[in-house]
C-alpha cells in the first residue's frame, strides 16, 4: 500500500520547475562486476512486467513508471520526501512519473530503524555496513540504474556511453540527436550486467534537479483530502477491534473483574485479560490489562459502537491490585476510551 | 440581638484564608467543596450541609419580612456563587471550569454574541446533555453569560442589585427571573453536572422557591456587611 | 438503534444506529469516511471536527441525531479534488508533518473563513486555539490559512 502518483501539476508547481529527475541505483550489488541471470529480490516492487528491477530500491516498468522504494519509516519528519527524490534526482527521472512505495520490514533494506534524525544524515553502507550517509547511498543507488540504463541505450545504439548522458526520463545521446525513454529502455536494461563500484559516478550536485533546493511534501495532498491512511483507518476483512482497559497503577495486574455488563453490550465477542508481563514495564504497553474484543464487520450486518463499548469495559469493575506494602484497593477506572 | 454560632470551617488554613478570599467574593470552594453558609442577621437558621439549600419555610421565623427577604437571597446566593454557576457568568472573555474555576481548556473565547467564536462555537462541543463517556458538560443552547451578568469576583449584595436591574439582566422582570430560576434548562444543568463534578447545592426546584420567596417579601438586597458575614 | 438518514458530503446514507452514538464513528465505521480522526474522544484535541449545517462541531461528542435531517461536510467532501483554496495552500506550504490533526485544522479554518474572509491574525488565533497539532505546524497552519484568504505575506 502507500503508493503514491505524483500528480505532475502539484509536484512542478510545488518547485516551480519545469521538470523533475529522479536517480536510481543499486545498494548490494555496486562492487562486484556480475552478469545477472535473474533480478534481484526485490519485495514490494513489480515484476513480471517486463521491466527492469535495478536493485532493492528501484524498477522501471516498459510504460516508464519508475518505483522507488522509501525503506524508512514515514512519521512526518519527510522522509518519504527526500530520500526516494534523491534516488530520483540521481537516476535523471521525471518526478510525475514516480511512484514512491514503503518497504516492509525487511533485513534486505539493511538498518530500517528510523530515529535520532538519522536517515538522510546516516546509513549503512549495503556491502560494507560501514555508516555513510542515507544522502550519499540513495544517490548511488539512482547512480547505478542510470549507468545501467545509459549502458542499455549505448549498446542499442552502438555508442560509447560516456557520449550519453539521462535526464528528464530518458536518455540522450546528444551527437545523433537520438533518445529513448527510460520505459523503452526498461527490457534491455535488465540484461545489462550490474557495475562496477568505480563504474557508478555520481553526478556533480549541480546537475541534481530538486535536491539542495525545499522539495514538496509528497504526502500533502492525500493529507489534505483524508485519502492518507493511518493504522486506525485500516479495514480488514473480519477484523476485530479490541478496548483496553488499563490498570490504573503502574507494574499492577488484574485481580479479579466482572465483565457481565461489558459482554452485554451488542457486538462484544470475548473479554479477554491479558498476560502479567514481568520485568519492567518499558516496551510493554498491553501488559496487565483486560481486552474488549468488538467485531467492525459491514453496515449491513452489525454496528460497533465504540463508545459504549468503552461504557461496557468501563463498567467491568475489574479489582485493582494492592500496592506492594498493602493498602486499599480500589475499582478500576475502564478503558481508555472512558478517560 | 442574638448572634448565632460561626460554624467552624475546619482547617487552619482556611480560617486564615477565608477573610481574604470573603474579600474577594470567591467563596469558600478554594477550601474544599464547602459553600458558604449565609448567617442571618437577627435569628438562628437550621444547619446546613454544604451540598443541601435551606427551605423557604426555614427562614419563617424571621418575622421582619426585608429581613427575610435579604435571608432568603443570601440562601439562594449560595448556588449562584457556587463554581457551576460562576464558571459560566465569568468577568473575562474565557470560561472557568471545575470546582477550582481554572481557565477553560480549550482556550475559547467569549466571541461577540456570548457564543464562541467562528470554528470554536460553544455549540461545537457543548451538547443538548452531558454524554456519560466524554463527560462534555451538556445542557440546551450552551452559551456564556453576557458580560453585565458577569458574577465572578462579585459578592451577594452586588449579585442582587444586578439580576434586580433590567438594564443588565436582559430585561427580565421579577416574574421572569422567578421562571429563570425555576425552570431554565442551562440553569438546571447545575444541579446534574455529570462526570463526578460537584452539583449546585439542593436542587432546581427548592431554588426557584427561595427566589420566588425572596419576590414575595420584596426582593431586597442583602447589604455587602451581610453578604461578607454569610460568607464566614 | 433506529433508523437514522444522514446526509453527508452531499450523498444519503440510511442507518441503523443507536441515536446517541458519536458522529464519528457513523462516519468513520459505518460509511467508512476514515478522513476524520479520533484524537481524545473529548472535544479536547479537535481532530475530529467536521461541519453540520455549515458549523464546525466536534463529532467525537456530537450524538449522530443531532446531524439527522442537516446537512454533514467531511475532509472527504471539502472539495472533489483538493482544490479548496485551504487543501492548496497546505501543499504549497508542506503544512502537515505527520498529518494526523490536519483534517480537523482545515475543517475549522474552512469554517472561519466561510464566515470571515480575511481574518486577522488573532482570529485565525482564536478559533484555531482548540486544534492541537502535536508536531507543532502551528505557525505553517497560520500561514496557509492566509495565504488562502489571500492575505499578503
Amino acid at each position: 500500500m502507500s503508493t503514491i502518483v505524483i500528480p505532475r501539476r502539484s509536484f512542478l508547481s510545488a518547485l516551480g520547475l519545469a521538470a523533475g529527475t529522479l536517480a536510481l541505483g543499486i545498494g548490494s550489488e555496486a562492487s562486484a562486476a556480475t552478469p545477472r541471470m535473474a533480478p534481484p529480490k526485490a519485495p514490494g516492487l513489480p515484476s513480471g512486467d517486463g521491466g527492469f528491477t535495478a536493485n532493492v530500491f528501484v524498477h522501471v516498468a516498459p510504460d516508464g513508471t519508475v518505483t522507488i522504494v522509501c525503506a524508512r519509516v514515514e512519521m512526518g519528519q519527510g522522509v518519504r520526501s527526500s530520500l526516494p527524490v534523491l534516488v530520483a534526482d540521481e537516476l535523471g527521472a521525471d518526478m510525475a512519473k514516480v511512484k514512491i512505495v514503503q518497504g516492509d520490514g525487511d533485513t534486505i533494506y539493511n538498518d530500517q530503524n528510523t530515529d535520532g534524525s538519522r536517515s538522510v544524515r546516516t546509513a549503512p553502507d549495503a556491502v560494507t555496513k560501514l555508516v555513510t550517509s542515507g544522502y550519499d547511498e540513495m544517490r548511488k543507488v539512482g547512480a547505478t540504474a542510470r549507468t545501467m540504463l545509459i549502458a542499455a541505450a549505448a549498446t542499442k545504439w552502438g555508442v560509447p556511453a560516456s557520449a550519453c548522458e539521462a535526464h528528464d526520463h530518458a536518455v540522450f545521446h546528444s551527437a545523433t540527436k537520438r533518445s529513448l525513454g527510460f520505459g523503452e529502455l526498461a527490457a534491455l536494461a535488465a540484461k545489462v550486467p550490474v557495475p562496477k563500484a568505480k563504474d557508478v559516478v555520481l553526478r556533480p550536485k549541480s546537475e541534481l534537479r530538486h535536491v539542495g533546493g525545499p522539495l514538496p511534501l509528497l504526502d500533502a495532498p492525500d493529507i489534505v483530502t483524508g485519502r492518507a491512511l493511518y493504522g486506525a483507518d485500516v479495514r480488514l476483512p473480519g477484523m476485530l477491534i479490541a478496548v483496553i482497559a488499563r490498570p490504573p497503577v503502574l507494574g499492577s495486574k488484574v485481580e479479579r473483574y466482572d465483565a457481565t455488563r461489558a459482554q452485554a453490550v451488542p457486538g462484544v465477542k470475548k473479554i479477554v485479560a491479558m498476560p502479567v508481563p514481568s520485568g519492567p514495564p518499558a516496551f510493554q504497553p498491553l501488559g496487565g490489562k483486560i481486552s474488549t474484543l468488538v467485531t467492525n464487520s459491514p453496515p449491513a450486518s452489525f454496528r460497533p459502537n465504540l463508545d459504549r463499548c468503552a461504557s461496557g469495559a468501563g463498567s467491568m469493575r475489574a479489582g485493582a491490585p494492592r500496592p506492594a506494602g498493602g493498602g486499599p484497593t480500589e475499582t478500576s477506572r475502564g478503558c481508555t476510551l472512558a478517560t | 440581638m442574638m448572634k448565632p454560632p460561626v460554624s467552624s470551617q475546619g482547617s487552619p488554613s482556611c480560617r486564615f484564608l477565608l477573610p481574604l478570599l470573603a474579600l474577594l467574593a470567591l467563596g469558600a470552594d478554594a477550601c474544599g467543596a464547602h459553600t458558604p453558609e449565609p448567617v442571618v442577621t437577627t435569628q438562628a437558621l437550621p444547619p446546613v450541609q454544604p451540598g443541601e439549600l435551606r427551605a423557604p419555610e426555614a427562614f419563617a421565623g424571621i418575622a421582619d419580612p426585608p429581613a427575610r427577604s435579604r435571608a432568603l437571597f443570601l440562601e439562594a446566593s449560595r448556588v449562584m456563587l457556587h463554581a457551576r454557576c460562576v464558571n459560566c457568568h465569568p468577568a473575562g472573555d474565557s470560561p472557568h471550569q471545575r470546582d477550582d474555576m481554572a481557565i477553560h481548556d480549550p482556550p475559547v473565547k467569549r466571541g461577540p454574541e456570548d457564543k464562541g467564536v467562528v470554528g470554536l462555537e460553544c455549540t461545537s462541543c457543548h451538547q443538548e446533555k452531558t454524554p456519560e463517556l466524554a463527560r462534555v458538560p451538556g445542557a440546551p443552547k450552551w452559551h456564556l453569560a453576557p458580560k453585565v451578568m458577569a458574577w465572578e469576583g462579585k459578592s451577594a449584595a452586588a449579585i442582587c442589585a444586578q439580576v434586580k436591574d433590567p438594564a443588565r439582566n436582559g430585561g427580565k422582570s421579577l416574574h421572569d427571573i422567578v421562571e429563570h430560576s425555576a425552570h431554565d434548562k442551562l440553569v438546571a444543568w447545575g444541579w446534574s453536572p455529570g462526570a463526578g463534578r460537584t452539583p449546585a447545592p439542593g436542587t432546581q426546584e427548592r431554588f426557584g422557591a427561595l427566589v420566588a420567596a425572596w419576590v414575595e417579601t420584596g426582593a431586597a438586597c442583602p447589604t455587602e456587611a451581610e453578604a461578607q458575614e454569610a460568607k464566614r | 438503534m433506529t433508523t437514522l438518514v444522514l446526509r453527508v458530503n452531499g450523498t444519503e446514507h440510511k442507518l441503523d444506529v443507536d441515536p446517541e452514538m458519536p458522529l464519528l464513528w457513523a462516519l468513520r465505521d459505518i460509511i467508512g469516511l476514515t478522513g476524520t480522526k479520533y484524537g481524545c474522544g473529548q472535544a479536547l484535541c479537535g481532530a475530529c471536527v467536521v461541519h453540520l449545517n455549515g458549523e464546525a462541531v466536534r463529532s467525537c461528542v456530537t450524538p449522530v441525531h443531532r446531524a439527522e435531517g442537516g446537512s454533514v461536510v467531511t475532509i472527504e467532501g471539502l472539495s472533489p479534488d483538493g482544490s479548496h483554496p485551504l487543501q492548496r495552500a497546505w501543499v504549497e506550504l508542506a503544512v502537515p508533518q505527520c498529518g494526523f490533526c490536519q483534517a480537523g485544522q482545515i475543517m475549522t479554518a474552512a469554517a472561519l473563513l466561510s464566515k470571515k474572509p480575511r481574518p486577522s491574525d488573532s482570529e485565525i488565533d482564536e478559533s484555531l486555539a482548540g486544534n492541537l497539532c502535536r508536531c507543532g505546524t502551528y505557525t505553517r497552519i497560520r500561514a496557509a490559512v492566509r495565504k488562502a484568504a489571500g492575505i499578503p505575506t
